[in-house]
């Protein structure tokens, strides 16, 4: 049995709308799933996204659950779900990683054309400055040119690693809910 | 084993929060200050302001990676100024130099 976690600020809808009682929806259910609409989910946001997004990892969770509409306290806290999949239920799970990569695999140009620093400036937004570090190119005329060239594709790989995502299509029937956790800072209790 | 005492200390303090003071307006919303926790650095900060002079009880949060506002405001469309609050606020982080 898979277990992923969701974790939801405060005053957002499934903090103030329990999803053991309904389920979990994404912002456009109806919509198909592709490659191109699965980079923009984690690229650009979930706005028009038939995707909900999950991690891997409870401390992830803990991260974005904390920082809803008020900073996660304890006359405001925050939420985080635990949903676990048995494989007869019918869940589309995609793991964005292996997907975008996938498609990756016929053409190269993914890959960053800057420095090793590169990717620091995907995963940590305080070390966002290598994104636009100058890069060396060969001469001749290869005058440095300002900042990487660093693809969609790459972007979304790295970051749905850094966040251990795992994306599902569609909706989460309510089954899937086993634990709602709620709390603030590093106080937590399983929701009864 | 591997592990200092320091660092599972550490694994049991409250987050550290820094405030970050704000500039900007659009109409009667001004921008005052974001939230964002600092150790280990978080990917979201809480974006607060107030408006027409009273600071309001609920802010916004705003993903740094993305430079975009994960809620919506109700009183004033502030979605355009989203890459802007995200610039004051890296520049302002620990290792901001961008």
């Amino acid at each position: 049995m898979a277990v992923f976690y969701k974790g939801v600020g405060y005053g957002r809808y499934y903090c103030d709308n329990d999803a053991r009682l309904n389920g979990i929806e994404a912002r456009a259910p109806q919509r198909r799933g592709s490659g191109d609409m699965m980079i923009r989910h984690i690229v650009d946001g979930t706005e028009g996204s038939p995707y909900i997004s999950l991690t891997k990892s409870y401390s992830v969770a803990l991260a974005y659950a904390r920082m809803g509409r008020r900073l996660a306290a304890e006359e405001s806290p925050a939420v985080v779900y635990e949903i676990s999949v048995e494989s007869e239920q019918s869940v589309r799970f995609v793991d964005p990683v292996l997907e975008i990569a996938r498609n990756c695999a016929k053409d190269p140009s993914y890959q960053h054309d800057g420095l090793q620093n590169t990717l620091m400036g995907l995963v940590d937004p305080a070390h966002a400055h290598w994104l636009q570090f100058p890069i060396f190119r060969p001469p001749p005329g290869g005058a440095p040119r300002q900042g990487p060239h660093v693809s969609r594709p790459l972007t979304a790989m790295v970051r749905a690693l850094r966040d251990a995502e795992v994306l599902v299509v569609g909706s989460i029937p309510k089954e899937c809910i086993q634990q709602r956790f709620i709390g603030w800072d590093t106080k937590w209790r399983l929701d009864y | 084993m591997g592990t200092s005492s320091s660092s599972a200390k550490r694994d049991f303090t409250p987050i550290q929060i820094r405030e970050v003071p704000l500039t900007g307006q659009v109409g009667r919303l001004h921008f005052t200050k974001a939230l964002i926790e600092v150790e280990p650095l978080g990917l979201l900060a809480v974006v607060h302001y107030s408006i027409d002079g009273k600071p309001q009880a609920d802010g916004i949060a705003l993903d740094l990676d993305k430079g975009i506002f994960l809620d919506a405001c109700e009183e004033v469309d502030v979605s355009k100024m989203a890459a802007k609050i995200r610039l004051q606020i890296v520049a302002q982080l620990p290792q901001g130099r961008s």
